[in-house]
C-alpha cells in the first residue's frame, strides 16, 4: 500500500532536518526557558521563541512567500511599521513628570548613550561593516523598538540577535547595573542624599512637553523624527486626557497585538543557516559590553555633576539615564538603600531614567543622520 | 582598512555624542524656560486658593453642621470607624493567591474571581 515514493513523501520532513535547525530549536526552548521560568521579558521572548521554533522546523510553510511569518515580517518589520507602534504604547505609559521636575537630569540620558557609540568602535577593530557596527552598538541604546528600527534600516539580516541581545539585556537591568555601580562608585558616594522637593507639573506643561519635543528633535534631526513623533503622540494622548479611549488602545489592545506579531516575525530571521555564526556571539558580547558601558559611563557623568554641584549628586543616579524605564531607577533606588536604608533617590533616577528614554530616541535619530539613512 | 573604519568610529563618536547631548541640552534649556513661565501662574492659583479658603473660613462658625444635619467632628469619627471596619473585613478575608505567571494575560475567567472562589481557604481535614 504505502510504496517507496510514498514513503520518501511521508519522511520529507525528517529528512530536512539539519544540524542547524536542530541549534535553532534549543535556542528557541531557551527562549521560552527563560520568557516562562526566568520571567525575563515573557512578552517578547516568548513570541520570538516561537517565531524561531516554527521558522527552523523542516520545511516550515510559514516561511513561504504566502507564509504567516513572511507576511508579518513584510507588514510590520521590513517597514519599521510595528517599531514605531510600540512607541506608541511606550509613550501611552510613560510618565514624564519626575523629569519635568528635574529638567537637569536630561543631560544624565545623554550620558547614558555613549555605550553605544563606544561599542561602535568595538564592532569595527572586530571587522563589522560600518553599517552593521553601527546597529550593534545601537543594543547600547538599550531601548528594543530603536535597536530594531535603526538595525531594520542598516543590517538587516541581523535584526534577529540584535533583537534578542536588547530585550534579554533589559530584562537583565536588575543583575548588570549594580555591578557597574558599585564598581564605579565610592561607600561615601553611594550614601549620599539628594534633597527631593516635589514640584507641581501643571497640565499646560505636560501638555506642552510632547509637542515641543516632538517639534525641536524633530525639526533638528529629521530621522529621529518617526522614533519621538510616536513616542510623544502616544504621551500627548495620555497627558491631554482628551482620547483615553485611544490612550488605553494604544498600551493596552494595539501594544499587546503588535508585540506578538513583532515577536513573531523577529523570531522568524533567526534561521539557522544565518544565525549560528561567530558574528553573532559577538553581537551577544558586544551588546552586553555596550549596556555596561551605558551605566558606567553614566556614573561618570553624575560624579562630575556632584564635583560641579558641591556635592548634591548620588552619582548612582547616573546609571539610570537609560531607557529601560522605569526597572533601571528601581535598581538605583535599591542600591542606595543597600548602603543607606533612609535614602530616596527613586524620583531623582526615575527623572534621569525619562530622560534615556527620550535620549536613545535621539540618539537613534542622530546615527542614523550620520549614515544618511532614512 | 581597519585604521581607517577606526578613525571614522571615533569621528562618529565625537560628532554623534556631541550631537545628543546638544539635542538635550536644548531641550533642557526650553523645559526651564517653560517651567519659569509656569511658575507665577501656579502661584497665582496658590494665592487665590488661599485667599478663597480663608474668606470661606471667616464666613463660616467653627462648629457648623455638615449637610447631613450631624456635627463634622462626628462625620470625621464615623468615617473613621467605617474605614477601620472594612480594613478589619479585609483582613479576615481570604488571600490572594497568584493564579499565572507574572507578565501574562489572565483570562476573563480569573479576573472575574471565578478562580478564586473555587479554592478552599479552610485547612484540608478541619
Amino acid at each position: 500500500m504505502l510504496d517507496q515514493e510514498t514513503m520518501a513523501l511521508l519522511a520529507r520532513g525528517l529528512s530536512a532536518i539539519t544540524w542547524q535547525s536542530c541549534v535553532m530549536l534549543c535556542v528557541a526552548f531557551a527562549l521560552f526557558y527563560l520568557a516562562i521560568v526566568k520571567d525575563y521579558e515573557p512578552l517578547l521572548l516568548l513570541p520570538i521563541g516561537a517565531g524561531c521554533m516554527l521558522a527552523n522546523l523542516p520545511l516550515s510553510p510559514v516561511m513561504d512567500e504566502h507564509g504567516m511569518l513572511k507576511i508579518l515580517y513584510d507588514m510590520g518589520v521590513e517597514n519599521e511599521l510595528f517599531p514605531l507602534f510600540i512607541f506608541v504604547g511606550i509613550g501611552a505609559l510613560t510618565d514624564f513628570g519626575p523629569l519635568l521636575e528635574n529638567p537637569k537630569f536630561v543631560l544624565l540620558g545623554a550620558a547614558g548613550q555613549f555605550g553605544i557609540f563606544l561599542v561602535l568602535l568595538a564592532a569595527l577593530l572586530l571587522g563589522f561593516t560600518q553599517r552593521e557596527a553601527v546597529s550593534i552598538g545601537i543594543i547600547g541604546a538599550i531601548d528594543g523598538p530603536t535597536s530594531i528600527y535603526v538595525s531594520g534600516l542598516l543590517a538587516p539580516h541581523m535584526l534577529g540577535p540584535i533583537t534578542v541581545a536588547a530585550y534579554s539585556y533589559m530584562s537583565l537591568v536588575p543583575i548588570i547595573m549594580p555591578p557597574c555601580i558599585y564598581l564605579m562608585t565610592s561607600k561615601s558616594e553611594r550614601a549620599i542624599h539628594m534633597e527631593y522637593s516635589s514640584r507641581k507639573i501643571s497640565r499646560f506643561t505636560r501638555i506642552a512637553f510632547p509637542i515641543i519635543v516632538t517639534v525641536v528633535v524633530g525639526s533638528c534631526v529629521p530621522f529621529a523624527t518617526p522614533l519621538i513623533g510616536t513616542l510623544m503622540l502616544g504621551n500627548l494622548m495620555r497627558e491631554s486626557g482628551a482620547v483615553e479611549r485611544l490612550c488605553n488602545a494604544s498600551s493596552n489592545e494595539i501594544a499587546n497585538t503588535v508585540t506578538l506579531f513583532l515577536g513573531l516575525a523577529i523570531g522568524s530571521t533567526m534561521v539557522g543557516e544565518k544565525f549560528i555564526k561567530v558574528q553573532t556571539l559577538f553581537i551577544l558580547i558586544l551588546g552586553l559590553f555596550a549596556f555596561a558601558l551605558d551605566c558606567v559611563t553614566g556614573v561618570f557623568f553624575a560624579k562630575i555633576l556632584n564635583i560641579i554641584t558641591g556635592g548634591k549628586v548620588n552619582p548612582i543616579i547616573g546609571s539610570a539615564g537609560i531607557s529601560a524605564f522605569p526597572m533601571a531607577a528601581r535598581v538605583c533606588q535599591r542600591v542606595a538603600q543597600e548602603e543607606d536604608f533612609e535614602n530616596f533617590l527613586l524620583m531623582h533616577a526615575m527623572g534621569a531614567n525619562a530622560a534615556g528614554q527620550v535620549a536613545s530616541v535621539v540618539a537613534g535619530g542622530v546615527v542614523l543622520a550620520l549614515m544618511g539613512t532614512a | 582598512m581597519h585604521t581607517e573604519y577606526f578613525a571614522w568610529g571615533l569621528k562618529m563618536t565625537v560628532i554623534g555624542m556631541g550631537l545628543v547631548f546638544a539635542m538635550l541640552g536644548v531641550l533642557w534649556a526650553l523645559l526651564t524656560i517653560i517651567l519659569m513661565l509656569d511658575k507665577p501662574e501656579e502661584e497665582e492659583e496658590e494665592s487665590s486658593a488661599a485667599s478663597a479658603s480663608e474668606e470661606a473660613e471667616a464666613d463660616e462658625p467653627a462648629s457648623q453642621p455638615a449637610s447631613t444635619g450631624l456635627p463634622a467632628d462626628l462625620v470625621a469619627a464615623i468615617t473613621a470607624a467605617v474605614v477601620k471596619h472594612k480594613a478589619a473585613l479585609l483582613g479576615g478575608s481570604a488571600p490572594i493567591m497568584r493564579t499565572t505567571w507574572s507578565g501574562s494575560q489572565q483570562s476573563n475567567w480569573v479576573i472575574a474571581g471565578r478562580a478564586r472562589q473555587t479554592n478552599t481557604w479552610t485547612p484540608r481535614g478541619k
